[in-house]
This record gives structure tokens, C-alpha cells and sequence, in this order.
């Protein structure tokens, strides 16, 4: 019942990576077909991506939560103890403020020779976004107290 | 406990802890947190006295005892009925248990490591597995990015390729397949695939038949001869990177036994818009044989026929044709007609036909089509395409009023020239 189980969240996330592989897969069976010359994504792949995307994330939040939780829960207040996670912060807030940097002078950089490149503009702010996420969860785990209710099994919660 | 003091006597400088009346102290703190923590589970049950002997600088000794007892059996407390209380109906009991009395923390057991590898490997192994291991995915996707294929797939070595057939190929492909195929050999996917890496190719008498009978959006080549057949096979199959090999004029005729044997030169391809190499020469072809040579204008002038390109055999169906509504219309110039025709020739007429009969359902007729009236809906379908219709985003405002013009005014149409203005309201993103 207070299990925070990691078997569905790794079944989660191999089938994010299947329906991934095989969205890579089509990608190189129609540029094969294409004679080598590389298509755009075809309505295939973008469904396939998708629904690896919702994987994905479901994978990422069970994961998550059974590293802030733990395997098993127990019913009570959890103090934090911050431990040496406040080095991990600052190297990570650090980070997340070099990509901020790198992420403006890309969008200069954009204006002034009128090449956009919208991959890497899209991969740095994806780094940002994981680095506040990653600030977020040492947060969460560090340094906020946690408390654990139980209610009875013909309790009205819905859950 | 604090060792912070003014004066020597009142400075801690340790702590030692005794049990009971033990000489040798358990622990001994010499610096603060004087903090300690101690297990009762290895004392005995019963009771028992804890000695702190703090030692200042001085060398003085203070002892303090505290006395306690130890209690391994778990005490329960219960709240809400005390011990001779009479009761009655439901009541609510609370159950206290102290941590120490708890059940130990058992370790839930998760599944074994080799159920996350065994389903890693099968699952993305079996996905592998279909697109490596399905003949229909292998060699495509075996192939190189770059889309050579240097072989047949079988591993046998490919048949020699027939260097005539295959420039009578290039030129039947060029008028006939290019239109939808593209000159590249890239498609038009997923109405018209391509042919670059093709595995489909591999199998020489799989892609006569498919020439010969067509596949649904595919039309069919009933006028091709066996050796027009063996030739485009040749062609496709050795083009653009694919190396299946060589087809025979008897490869052909096994293939496609109806077909005729007779050795056509491209020039006598229904399609072929060479005029001064005459057409008809041996193909058995609809088209050409109902191509008549005049032109449709409404005037029926000579000028509209196109003599300069020479060009007339597939202009017209049928100078007899009854023409549609709009009859009367103003007479296209020659100069439009010329470049129209030229384009629709390169891209239109492998599906509309020569004499623009079509073959409907699939691809409509032209000839006598109440559809081309509209000149800016003419314009529209050209430029954006629909269904199997491929859009033409490359032409120009200039070549879609060509081709518009050409098409109303060709097979005994007669729904007047449309202009480059019109074009351009009608296809605005058209390129000037």
C-alpha cells in the first residue's frame, strides 16, 4: 500500500525509448527510400515521438518520485537534511545562468546574420529547463520537510 | 552542556561517561557538542545508572547520576479504554506503540535485475529485429544513408546492364514517370514513391508488371512494347544509386506477355513530344494514333500549332472534339501555347496523356473538362495540387499561365488564354 514502486516507471520508460527507436527507424527507412536525401518527420514519426514524449515524462515522474520518497513510505514527519547538496545547487544554478548567457547571445547572434538555428536554440533552453528542474528536486529532497498521512482503506479520498 | 566559562574551574575540558559502577568510562568527549548516543539495547533489562564526570582545567571532578530503567519488552499504550472501565456499543481504541517497538523495517524486494535486462533486450531487440530482419525493411534500411545500393539484395552479383536500353530508358522516364517520380528519382511520397533505394526494384519482373499494369495511383502502360518496358525497368533500376541491374526484352516479354514485342525506339513512346522524329513508329499507342496534328484554337490558326518546336503529335485529341462552354473565347497567343505545351509535356502528360484524355477515375480528362472554365481554379490546382494532383510550388506566375492556357485551349478546348495577372491573383505566393 505505501510502496513508491520503480518497476512501472522503468517499463514506462522502455517503451518511451521503443516507440523512440522505431520513430528513428522510419526516419531511416524513409530517407532510404528518399535515396538518402533526408525527409522531414512524417505524421509517423511525430505520433510516434509523442506518445514517447508522454512516456517519457510519466518514466521521469515515477522515477522522481521514488528518489524523493524512497521505495517505501512511512507515515510521519521526514526532516530534511541538507547534507552537501548545496555544492550540487550552486554548480547547477551556475550552469543554468551560462546557458541563460549562451542562450541570448544565440538569439544575437540570430539577429544580426539572419540564421536562426532553432535546434540548438531548442537544446539550450531544454538544458536551462532540466537545470531548474534538477534545482527544484535537490529543493524538494534537501531542504523541505516531508510528512507522510495514511488513511484508512475506506477513507473518502478519492485516491 | 556547555564547556564556555571565565574561569579555570568552570572550563570543561571532558566529559566521561560511566555505566552503572564501571572504572572504565564508555565514552569520554573532550570537545563540545557534548552530545552521545546511547544503545540500551545491549544493557541488560532492569535498572540502571548513567555517570557523567565532567573535569575542568583545574583538575576538579563533578559527577552526576542519572538513573533509569531499560524496557526491551514493547509497551503498548492504549487510549480510549482504560483498564476496569465499563463499555458499551462501538468504541474508539488508540494503539500507541513506541518506534523501538515497531516492526523492523523489512527491505521490499524488487523484481531481479534480469527481468529489466531480458525486457530491455526483447523489447527493443524485437523492434530491431522487424525493421532489420522483415525482407521488406532489410535492405532498405541496411542501406547506407547515402541510398547506394551496389548490389541485389539476394548477394548474387547484378546482371549486366544493357547501356542502350538504359538511354532509351532515361528518355522514356524523362517524359512518361519523371512528371511524378521526379527527375531525382525522390517521389513525390507517399502518393508517389520513390524510386532512389528502392527495394521494390530488385524484383525485374515485379517492376515490369508494375509498369506495364499499373497500381492504383500508378497508370497502366499498355502501349509500351516489350522492349520500351525492358528499357524504363533498366532505367529505374540502375539509377540514382541503385544497382539491381540489367533487364532483357525477354525478362520484359515474360513479364508482360501481352505487350508487343516490337523494338521501339524512344522516339515512339506515346508520350515522346519529339516531332521531328515523327511519332507512332511502332508503338501500338492510343494516344498517338488518335493525336491529331492540329492545335486547338478556336481560330485554328496555323500560327497556335507550334511548327517552330515541331511539336504538334500530342496537342490535340480531336480537332472534332466538341468544345465546351466558353466558346469564343479570345485566341491564345502561340508564344503561350508553345511554352505550355512545353511544360505540360515534362509534367503533366505521363497522367493527363498526350491528347489529355486522361485516365480517369484517377486522372481526369482534360479535353472537354467544364473544371478548366475557371481560369483562377485552373490556376489553383496547378500551383497547390490535390489528391493525386502534385502541387507545383516551383512554377512561375509566367509558366502557370502557360500551362493553364495551354490545357483550355488544347483538345479541342476553347476557354481562352489566361494571363499572368490572373495567374498571379490566383497563385500569389507564385514566384514571379
Amino acid at each position: 500500500m505505501f510502496r513508491n514502486d520503480r518497476v512501472i516507471p522503468f517499463f514506462t520508460l522502455l517503451f518511451a525509448a521503443a516507440l523512440f527507436f522505431m520513430s528513428y527507424l522510419d526516419g531511416r527507412y524513409i530517407t532510404a527510400l528518399s535515396g538518402g536525401k533526408p525527409q522531414p518527420m512524417s505524421v509517423g514519426q511525430i505520433g510516434l515521438v509523442s506518445f514517447g514524449m508522454v512516456f517519457l515524462v510519466y518514466a521521469a515522474i515515477g522515477f522522481v518520485s521514488v528518489w524523493l520518497e524512497g521505495v517505501e513510505l512511512r507515515p510521519g514527519v521526514h526532516r530534511a537534511r541538507p547534507g552537501g547538496a548545496q555544492w550540487v545547487g550552486m554548480a547547477l544554478s551556475a550552469l543554468a545562468v551560462a546557458l541563460s548567457g549562451l542562450f541570448v547571445q544565440g538569439i544575437a547572434h540570430a539577429m544580426r546574420t539572419q540564421q536562426n538555428h532553432p535546434a540548438v536554440e531548442g537544446a539550450i533552453f531544454a538544458a536551462i529547463s532540466l537545470c531548474v528542474a534538477g534545482l527544484l528536486m535537490l529543493y524538494k529532497n534537501y531542504y523541505q520537510d516531508d510528512e507522510v498521512h495514511i488513511e484508512a482503506e475506506d477513507s473518502e479520498v478519492p485516491w | 552542556m556547555s564547556g564556555q566559562g571565565s574561569s579555570s574551574s568552570d572550563t570543561v575540558v571532558r566529559v566521561e561517561i560511566y555505566l552503572d559502577d564501571a572504572t572504565e568510562a564508555v565514552r569520554v568527549l573532550s570537545a563540545p557538542p557534548f552530545r552521545f548516543q546511547l544503545d540500551s539495547s545491549a544493557l541488560e533489562q532492569g535498572e540502571h545508572i548513567l555517570r557523567l564526570v565532567r573535569v575542568d582545567a583545574a583538575g576538579g571532578r563533578r559527577e552526576r547520576r542519572i538513573p533509569f530503567n531499560v524496557q526491551h519488552e514493547p509497551a503498548v499504550e492504549v487510549v480510549g479504554l482504560e483498564a476496569g472501565a465499563t463499555v458499551t456499543g462501538r468504541i474508539d481504541v488508540d494503539v500507541a506503540v513506541p518506534a523501538a517497538a515497531a516492526p523492523p523495517r523489512v527491505r521490499p524486494k524488487g523484481p531481479s535485475l534480469w527481468l529489466y535486462i531480458v525486457s530491455t533486450v526483447v523489447v527493443l531487440g524485437g523492434i530491431w529485429a522487424f525493421f532489420m530482419l522483415v525482407p521488406m525493411y532489410s535492405a532498405i534500411v541496411s542501406a547506407p544513408a547515402s541510398g547506394q545500393v551496389s548490389a541485389s539484395p539476394s548477394g548474387a552479383s547484378a546482371p549486366p546492364v544493357d547501356q542502350q536500353l538504359l538511354k532509351t530508358g532515361e528518355t522514356l522516364y524523362a517524359s512518361d514517370c519523371a512528371a511524378c517520380h521526379k527527375p531525382s528519382g525522390e517521389g513525390m511520397p507517399p502518393t508517389f514513391p520513390a524510386l532512389a533505394g528502392n527495394s521494390f526494384l530488385s524484383d525485374p519482373t515485379a517492376v515490369v508488371k508494375r509498369i506495364y499494369d499499373g497500381s492504383g495511383a500508378m497508370p497502366s502502360h499498355h502501349s509500351y512494347t516489350a522492349t520500351q518496358l525492358a528499357a524504363v525497368s533498366t532505367y529505374v533500376r540502375n539509377t540514382w544509386g541503385n544497382g539491381y541491374g540489367g533487364v532483357t526484352v525477354k525478362q520484359a516479354s515474360e513479364a508482360a506477355p501481352q505487350a508487343s514485342a516490337g523494338a521501339s525506339t524512344p522516339s515512339s513512346s506515346p508520350s515522346s513530344s519529339s516531332g521531328a522524329s515523327g511519332s507512332g513508329a511502332g508503338a501500338p499507342s492510343t494516344a498517338s494514333s488518335s493525336a491529331p496534328s492540329s492545335t486547338p484554337s478556336t481560330a485554328g490558326s496555323s500560327t497556335a500549332s507550334g511548327g517552330a518546336s515541331g511539336s504538334s503529335g500530342s496537342a490535340s485529341p480531336s480537332a472534332s472534339a466538341p468544345a465546351p462552354a466558353g466558346s469564343g473565347a479570345a485566341s491564345p497567343s502561340s508564344a503561350a501555347m508553345q511554352a505550355g505545351q512545353k511544360l505540360y509535356t515534362s509534367d503533366c502528360q505521363s497522367c493527363h496523356q498526350p491528347n489529355g484524355a486522361g485516365m480517369p477515375p484517377t486522372f481526369p480528362a482534360l479535353a472537354g473538362d467544364s473544371f478548366l472554365s475557371d481560369p483562377a481554379a485552373v490556376v489553383k490546382r496547378i500551383y497547390e495540387g490535390k489528391g493525386v494532383m502534385p502541387s507545383h510550388p516551383s512554377y512561375t506566375a509566367q509558366e502557370l499561365a502557360d500551362v493553364a492556357t495551354y490545357i483550355r485551349n488544347a483538345f479541342g478546348n476553347d476557354f481562352g488564354p489566361v494571363s499572368v495577372q490572373q495567374a498571379k491573383q490566383a497563385a500569389p505566393k507564385a514566384a514571379q
